[in-house]
Order: structure tokens, then C-alpha cells, then sequence
């Protein structure tokens, strides 16, 4: 059952919450786009890209410095999914691991290898209106940048499984148990280490405060 | 005052929106009476809310246009070039060749051939001297007659003198 984020109304903040169904769609459909994109159907796998392309992007944008960067790493990942993908049904057929599944695995493994530098996410804008309309807003919103910028990077510093199982909860959206499945372990392991993670930018974050 | 460690693994389910309902309500009552796990929830939610991203803007969501087109366009590319055993088999030409390179010389090269001193031997017995006056006739010396009838009067004395000594 994947998660969605929201906006909290009262704080502003985004918060996840749970949605039935799924961004990826109804996983029949997507064995028969699949079956129709092997016997050489272009529109199955237009439809394929598409309906994927919003998770690869919410993957690869953390560590995508721009736009372009991001659609490079997005086209990378299609490229190399569909060929994993294409040789993981001729071998195993039905049993094969899902798409989505390839396609996420895929997208972790090139945004780490593509880590050159800390991404364009680590620095964050302070709105200057916001500097100049007041002492203490514009105080805070300094803070807040600062904190922001902090976290993210810290979050790029985790180790590799729990970065991993944290980006995909937060950014990707995806349930523990798909997290699991898809990284090779299980939803409890997947559960420990989204909580190592968030515990550890916890530290890094009352570090700052002092 | 830190949080209660029996609580700390449903906080990180409530900071990820994850849990079941029956731990969601026992969570629930127990932060009604412990400010410390309350402090640990607001700041589990605090520092996700950071590090979460902001939704994609409207450059990254322009940047996708026609992903699909250019993903397979960028296949047909590829298939259209050499496939995989034949990717291989012209690797495998390629480091023959190097090898061939580097290794071809040592049977190619010759160094100086030195006859054996019996070979040696046997050719100068079978060796003939030359006719001087044939070598002569055959080189251009003997067709320079002009050569010392150009030669100025002291050059003759000069010439004569050093045949008197």
C-alpha cells in the first residue's frame, strides 16, 4: 500500500500519508504493457515510460545537481531497466522480478555511482522578502535554511542501506514492504533502518541547535 | 529526558506514516502522558520534513518532455549498432591485434647476418680479382679526359714540380 505526501495545513510541512493503490498502477497491466513492448509495440512502451517516469525522477532528483542532470539520469535508468529487464523474461519469464522493481533498483544504483557532487539540494534559498520583513522571521527562515541544507546533506552522508531505504520512503513514496523487496531485505529490516536513519539526521540536527 | 526505547520503533513508524491502526491507538495513548516521546514525535516529524525534497518544479517536470521518444530512440540506436556476440567478437579482433603488434617483431626482425668463418672461407677461394682496366672503362673517370686540360698554367708547373721530386 504506497504512501503520498501531503502538506500539513496547520504547519506547512509535508507529511506522508497512506493511499490505497499505487503511483505504478495495476501490476497485470503492467505484464501485459510489458508482454506488448517485447513483441515490438511502441505504444506499450511509451505508456511504460510515462507511467514511470515520475517515481524515477522523485529517485534521481536528490542526487541530480540540475534539470538536465535529472533527465539524464531518468533516460539512463529506462535504457538500462528495460534491457535488464528484457533479459531477466527471456530467462525466468513470469517468475521475473517485476519492472518497477528493476526500474527502482536501477535508479538507486546510478544516483549513488552519480554522486559527484553534494546535489543541488544541499543549499536551499532563503526568500529575501521574508529576510527584510522583520528580525525574527527573517532569523528563523536563516535557521530553518540553514537546518534544511544540513539534514539533506547528512542525509547523503547516511550509509548506503539506510540513504537507501530513507529516500526511497521519502522521496519514491514506497511502502516498507516494497522497500524490502526491492533492496533484498526484509520489511522489518527496511523498517530499522528508515529508523537508524531518521535517528541519526535527528543527532545531526540537535547538533546544529547547540 | 529521552524518549521511552519501547516507543521509539512506532515514533519512526509515525514520523514514516506507516504502522497498524492497533499500534497507531496504543502510540497514541501513550503520548498523552510522556512529554519526552512527544518531544521525540515533533522532532522524528521536524527533521523529516527537512530532509524531504520539495515536489518537482515546473524546469524538472519540462525537462521529462518526450522522456519516452528519446529513451527509444536512444534503443533503436543501440540495437541498430553491433549486438552483444558481435560487440564481443569485435573486442576480441581488437586484442588480437594488439597482440599481433606487440608480439609480430620478435619474428619479423632481422639483425645483422654474420657469415660463419667456413662459409667465409669457401667464398673468398672462389673469389676473382676484378679487371682493373674493365672497372675503369665502366666508371666515369675514364670518360673525364678534359678533367686536367682545364688545369691553369700554374697548376701545371705546380704538377710538374711535384712529379721532379
Amino acid at each position: 500500500m504506497p504512501a503520498m505526501s501531503v502538506r500539513d495545513d496547520e504547519t506547512g510541512r509535508p507529511r506522508l500519508t497512506l493511499v490505497e493503490g499505487g503511483r505504478a498502477g495495476d501490476a497485470r497491466d503492467e505484464d501485459a504493457l510489458l508482454g506488448a513492448w517485447l513483441v515490438g509495440d511502441d505504444e506499450a512502451f511509451g505508456e511504460l515510460v510515462r507511467r514511470h517516469q515520475p517515481l524515477v525522477l522523485a529517485i534521481v532528483r536528490r542526487y541530480a545537481a540540475t534539470a538536465e542532470d535529472a533527465r539524464d539520469l531518468a533516460q539512463r535508468t529506462f535504457l538500462k531497466a528495460f534491457e535488464s529487464a528484457r533479459r531477466a523474461l527471456a530467462r525466468s519469464g513470469r517468475d521475473a522480478v517485476p519492472f518497477k522493481r528493476w526500474l527502482v533498483r536501477v535508479a538507486v544504483n546510478l544516483a549513488k555511482n552519480h554522486r559527484r557532487d553534494a546535489g543541488r539540494w544541499t543549499s536551499v534559498a532563503v526568500d529575501p522578502e521574508r529576510l527584510s520583513s522583520g528580525a525574527t522571521p527573517a532569523l528563523e527562515a536563516l535557521e530553518k535554511a540553514q537546518a534544511t541544507a544540513r539534514v539533506r546533506r547528512a542525509v547523503l552522508d547516511l550509509p548506503r542501506r539506510q540513504r537507501e531505504v530513507l529516500t526511497l520512503r521519502l522521496d519514491a513514496e514506497l511502502p516498507f514492504a516494497e522497500i524490502g523487496a526491492t533492496l533484498g531485505i526484509t520489511e522489518n529490516a527496511a523498517k530499522v533502518s528508515f529508523h537508524l536513519a531518521a535517528r541519526r539526521l535527528r543527532a545531526e540536527l540537535g547538533q546544529e541547535g547547540r | 529526558m529521552s524518549a521511552c526505547a519501547d516507543y521509539l520503533p512506532l515514533l519512526s513508524d509515525q514520523a514514516a506514516g506507516e504502522g497498524s491502526p492497533a499500534d497507531q491507538a496504543r502510540l497514541a495513548d501513550h503520548l498523552q502522558g510522556c512529554a519526552a516521546c512527544r518531544a521525540e514525535a515533533e522532532a522524528l516529524a521536524t527533521v523529516l520534513s527537512l530532509a524531504a525534497l520539495p515536489p518537482p518544479g515546473e524546469a524538472e517536470r519540462a525537462a521529462l518532455t518526450g522522456l519516452a521518444e528519446s529513451v527509444r530512440m536512444e534503443q533503436r540506436r543501440t540495437a541498430l549498432g553491433l549486438r552483444p556476440p558481435l560487440r564481443y567478437a569485435a573486442a576480441l579482433l581488437g586484442v588480437a591485434a594488439a597482440v599481433a603488434f606487440l608480439v609480430a617483431p620478435a619474428f619479423t626482425r632481422r639483425g645483422p647476418t654474420i657469415p660463419s668463418p667456413e662459409l667465409a672461407m669457401a667464398e673468398s677461394a672462389d673469389w676473382v680479382a676484378p679487371d682493373t682496366d674493365e672497372l675503369l672503362a665502366a666508371s666515369d673517370l675514364a670518360a673525364d679526359d678534359g678533367a686536367t686540360a682545364a688545369l691553369s698554367g700554374a697548376d701545371e708547373l705546380a704538377l710538374a714540380a711535384l712529379l721532379a721530386d
